[in-house]
């Protein structure tokens, strides 16, 4: 009883310890998953987000005052991930950077917009990280997923000129389901539903097979022109079951398939084509992109993993740009200054807010293509009838 | 038709691969009737050893997953399990989540959460044409090693004598040690057993899905964790057979279902489970042993 | 009974005493008492049923999950709801209650729910039983994740009012206490532990030991479902994924770990589990403790977390409280 005690007294001693504010600086506060399973999708926007306040710092601060960061730990929690942004607001954060995922990154946002601080998600690609969602302060990098697989059907059509399309989609999270939901719209628009042969789903974690998946695929005659595969987490395993059972259609993908880390499993992968913020092999058609490549290498001895990266540094890089238009940190006049941000030219690409949607539908993704396991640009691309976006 | 034969097939090999992961978990739980959810990292822990060791020579990835695994068991037993063996059930299981936890947050402190691609046996992928129908070579290590083992442990208990001191502990362990069967001894070799059959998990699903995350080898242990239950409890034979049905019947449902109802495959297939226990409340395939005295 | 009152009023009183330390804390703090008081609820719901009749259950985050999204069918702002759920049921989408209410719905409907699997599970003994919870956990997750009409499926809800905070959760833990303590000693409660020691003898002296257990099974999803309840309105956004095995073995944990066999023990359980965990969070985050600088050890939580668990059980097997009430040294001899 007495130990229990004296560890809760000792709980509130140690989190009420005092914030170490500086009256020069400005805090910009990370409550993101640096631990846990969310982790690996915070760590390349947080790292990136740290190298854009570098970057501002050299170039004299933000208003004449430096920008500090404060992080703590989500633990890949949804409400720790609240805790977290308490305690980051509890320090005097100007602005929070929350997970790259609405279900763990509202929580935060949400206390955030309780707190009238903008709250940015590097990659959260769910249109309801807004406005509607969430409230007026928060805003999501990404783009969103409705575009991203309007995007690919729209590409798949009119530069692959493929006539016929399979789809395979991960029904475990929702950023998979949307992608191919929104795939299928638009390929439906261009083409026709008949030219779809055939729709399977499979769970990325719970089916430790897609033995049955694969027997349908197979079991279409004649073959489809394509695989559109709207895989997230594990993707690499079903990519390998795929490849292992001989089918060797191109597979279409979106950003969840970015990164090389999976590759190793499916050696010499070809005719997979994946669309991402930006190329994290240094070989992007955009050399900005590519020079973010190489201080991020410098600073950290490795690159990103994946082009999410991009995305944190564009969230700092945003909101320094309204800050410096209002001239002032003021959450009310920041926020005015981005919901003006119209092809605003950021690191992850031309970015637009309106004062009702919080989320980008028209940037253009960059369409890569694995060529035996090694990723080749081919060009930025972007769907012309954008998706309705619904909530 | 071509597409009904393929089914079979698949459903065969998925199932093929939970019912080693119930015969590990089924042959705990007869001995010492704990329910092991550290099983899962055992797997996962194994498909770790073989990643590392992916561009070794495959018999020494494969040996040195199964010294490590079986080694974990043995650790995991003397350290973890001992000392609470006469606790009541819950408390062994909570200790095996506790176990569970502990491992799978230390590989993510370790490796990282993202999962990590590697290639190992990629010749397994190979499949035998027969006529329109394709069987792939991995289908056919998983069948032969599920039987394999099971014909193994079954020799095993009949044969050796630690064996029958495993078959005596099943039945009354108080009344087994009474007759001088070491408790240690039975059940650390149980373990040992769980591990081997872990490790031949971990080589088979490393070589299908080519990939180590952290949380992999969950619900192969949930799924041999029910199976077990449905089989028969204690009964190992029945353990298997009940690891079968669970995989034939996801990859049947998946297969015959319309895309709608498709995503609900799971919540059919553990209706079924539920149907299963109230008609057959122990089990499919019940073991005399398991008869409550009243 | 003197000794049952003491114990009511010795955990109410740390309850309060918990309370209070969040209403004087900073932010974190209180959000923390709160995510804590709110474990409380869960935890004293499983004890009704797990720790009176001896059956582990793991189907209980399905009632929370149920609770959760029974309330915010009616609790959400209409606007919410016509924008994020509009194939809501025309009577659902046009109303618009408050917490209490909201709470009472999706409590009603949870109970419904537990009431019907509870026939099946009841007639199930050990483990077929837990297994039997087990898939219906895995039924009712797969369900909710996937009737994109009531629940957005795998996206998460959003949009609820956020009415939940220290007071109300102190509040709801005082009603979970009492409720477990009430059942426990109840005529009911009294005979079920009698089954849960001797399930055959309980049988031959008349004891209708399903029927029991029943009663039991549905009480606790009920105060399960409360706190689904309290958690969806605290965090104001709900997630299929919030409520499945990880939070099922949490609660479980803290459950047996406190002692299953006493309602002290869920108690003393859950607020060792949550204070520690607490504790190694601000810990694995580094900083500086009297002029020492700690480095940053993400991850490092679990991993303690974890052995602490191990450590605990291999002390007391029984759990901490052992299976005893925390009393006044007056303790009479409990009834059996």
């Amino acid at each position: 009883m007495k130990i229990l005690m004296l560890t809760a007294l000792a709980a509130v001693a140690v989190s009420v310890l005092p914030a170490s504010a500086q009256d020069d600086a400005v805090t910009v506060g990370f409550p993101l998953a640096l631990s846990g399973f969310v982790a690996p999708y915070d760590d390349g926007p947080l790292k990136a987000a740290l190298l854009a306040i570098d970057d501002i710092n050299s170039r004299g601060g933000l208003l004449g005052e430096k920008i500090i960061s404060v992080e703590s730990d989500t633990k890949s929690d949804p409400a720790q991930g609240a805790t977290a942004a308490t305690d980051v607001l509890g320090k005097a954060a100007k602005m929070i950077m929350v997970t790259c995922d609405f279900d763990f990154g509202a929580p935060a946002a949400l206390v955030a917009e309780s707190q009238n601080v903008i709250a940015f998600s590097s990659c959260a690609a769910d249109p309801k990280f807004g406005v509607q969602g969430i409230g007026k302060n928060a805003y999501t990098m990404s783009t969103a997923s409705i575009s991203q697989g309007a995007t690919l059907a729209e590409w798949a059509h009119n530069e692959k000129g493929f006539k016929t399309v399979y789809i395979l989609k991960d029904t475990m999270v929702e950023y998979t389901k949307s992608v191919c939901d929104s795939f299928e719209a638009r390929w439906t628009e261009l083409s026709s539903a008949e030219s779809i042969v055939g729709r399977d789903t499979f769970h990325g974690v719970n089916d430790t097979s897609i033995a049955s998946q694969i027997s349908r695929i197979k079991a279409n005659s004649p073959q489809p022109d394509f695989v559109m595969f709207c895989g997230a987490v594990n993707g690499g395993s079903a990519v390998r079951q795929i490849r292992a059972a001989g089918i060797d259609l191109p597979l279409l993908s979106s950003e969840s398939m970015d990164g090389a880390y999976w590759l190793a499993a499916i050696p010499n992968l070809s005719d997979f084509y994946v669309a991402v913020y930006g190329s994290a092999f240094g070989n992007d058609p955009d050399p900005k992109v590519n020079d973010f490549v190489k201080s991020f290498s410098a600073k950290y001895g490795v690159a990103p993993v994946t082009g999410h990266a991009l995305t944190g540094y564009s969230v700092v890089e945003a909101w320094a740009k309204a800050v410096e238009r209002a001239g002032t940190f003021d959450t009310d006049a920041v926020r005015a200054e981005l919901d003006k941000f119209t092809a605003e030219p950021l690191m992850v690409g031309k970015t637009t807010f309106t004062p009702e949607l919080h989320i980008n539908v028209d940037r253009p993704m960059l369409i890569m293509k694995i060529v035996n396991g090694k990723h080749e640009p081919i060009e930025r691309f972007i769907t012309t009838k954008l998706p309705k976006v619904s909530f | 038709m071509t597409f009904a034969i393929q089914t079979l097939i698949d459903a065969i090999s998925v199932g093929a691969l939970y019912a080693i992961s119930a015969l590990g978990i089924g042959l705990l739980f007869g001995i010492m009737r704990l329910v092991n959810f550290a099983q899962s990292e055992f797997v996962t822990v194994g498909v770790y050893t073989l990643m590392m060791l992916a561009n070794a020579w495959f018999p020494l990835a494969a040996l040195a997953a199964v010294v490590v695994v079986v080694l974990l068991a043995l650790t995991v037993e003397r350290l973890a399990f001992r000392p609470v063996r006469n606790a009541d059930p819950a408390t062994l299981l909570i200790a095996s989540f506790a176990v569970s936890y502990f491992l799978q947050n230390g590989l993510v402190l370790l490796f990282g959460a993202r999962p990590i691609g590697f290639d190992v046996l990629p010749g397994l992928g190979q499949a035998i044409q027969v006529e329109t129908v394709r069987i792939p070579l991995l289908n056919i290590v998983t069948i032969a090693a599920t039987s394999t083992l099971l014909l193994g442990v079954g020799l095993f208990l009949r044969l050796t004598r630690t064996g029958i001191e495993m078959r005596a502990a099943a039945v009354d362990f108080r009344m087994a040690r009474l007759m001088g069967v070491k408790a240690d001894r039975v059940i650390a070799v149980g373990f040992g057993l769980a591990g081997i059959m872990s490790a031949v998990v971990s080589i088979l699903y490393a070589a299908q899905t080519g990939t180590a995350s952290p949380a992999m080898g969950l619900q192969l242990a949930l799924v041999g964790f029910v199976a077990t239950v449905i089989g028969g409890m204690g009964n190992l034979p029945g353990a298997v057979l009940g690891g079968l049905a669970v995989g034939a019947i996801s990859v049947l449902l998946q297969a015959v279902l319309p895309p709608d109802l498709r995503v609900f495959r799971e919540a059919f297939v553990y209706a079924a489970v539920i149907a299963v226990l109230l008609l057959r409340p122990q089990g499919l395939f019940r073991s005399a042993a398991e008869r409550e005295r009243v | 009974m003197r000794a049952h009152w003491s114990t009511l009023v010795i955990l109410s009183l740390i309850v309060l005493l918990v309370a209070a330390i969040g209403a004087l804390g900073n932010p974190v703090v209180q959000r923390v008492v709160t995510d804590m008081l709110i474990k409380l609820v869960v935890v004293l719901g499983l004890s009704i049923f797990i720790g009176n009749s001896g059956v582990l259950s793991f189907g209980h985050a399905s009632f929370a999950a149920l609770g959760a999204y029974g309330a915010a069918w009616f609790t959400m702002p209409i606007v919410a709801k016509k924008l994020f759920l509009p194939k809501l049921p025309a009577f659902v989408l046009a109303t618009q209650y408050g917490l209490t209410a909201g709470a009472t719905i999706g409590i009603v409907f949870a109970s419904t729910l537990a009431l019907i699997v509870g026939i099946a599970v009841v007639r199930l003994s050990g483990i077929a039983a837990s297994i039997a919870t087990l898939a219906w956990l895995v039924i009712i997750n797969t369900i909710l994740a996937n009737a994109d009409s009531l629940t957005k499926g795998s996206s998460s809800l959003v949009g609820l009012p956020l009415d939940v905070g220290a007071g109300t959760a102190a509040i709801c833990a005082l009603i979970a206490l009492a409720v477990a303590f009430f059942f426990k000693y109840s005529p009911i409660g009294l005979m079920l532990e009698a089954s849960r020691e001797d399930e055959a003898a309980a049988l031959a002296a008349g004891i209708a030991v399903h029927r029991l257990r029943l009663v039991a099974f549905v009480l606790s999803g009920a105060v399960v479902a409360l706190g689904g309840v309290l958690q969806g309105h605290f965090l104001g956004m709900l997630s299929v994924g919030q409520f499945y095995l990880e939070f099922t073995f949490l609660t479980l944990a803290m459950l047996v770990i406190g002692g299953m066999r006493s309602i002290s023990g869920a108690v003393m359980g859950t607020l060792l589990i949550a204070t520690v965990g607490e504790l190694l969070r601000v810990g694995a985050g580094g900083g500086t403790v009297g002029g020492i600088a700690i480095p940053p050890m993400p991850g490092m939580r679990e991993i303690a977390l974890a052995l602490i668990m191990l450590f605990v059980l291999r002390a007391r097997p029984s759990g901490l409280m052992g299976g005893h009430e925390l009393a006044l040294p007056s303790r009479l001899a409990s009834p059996k």
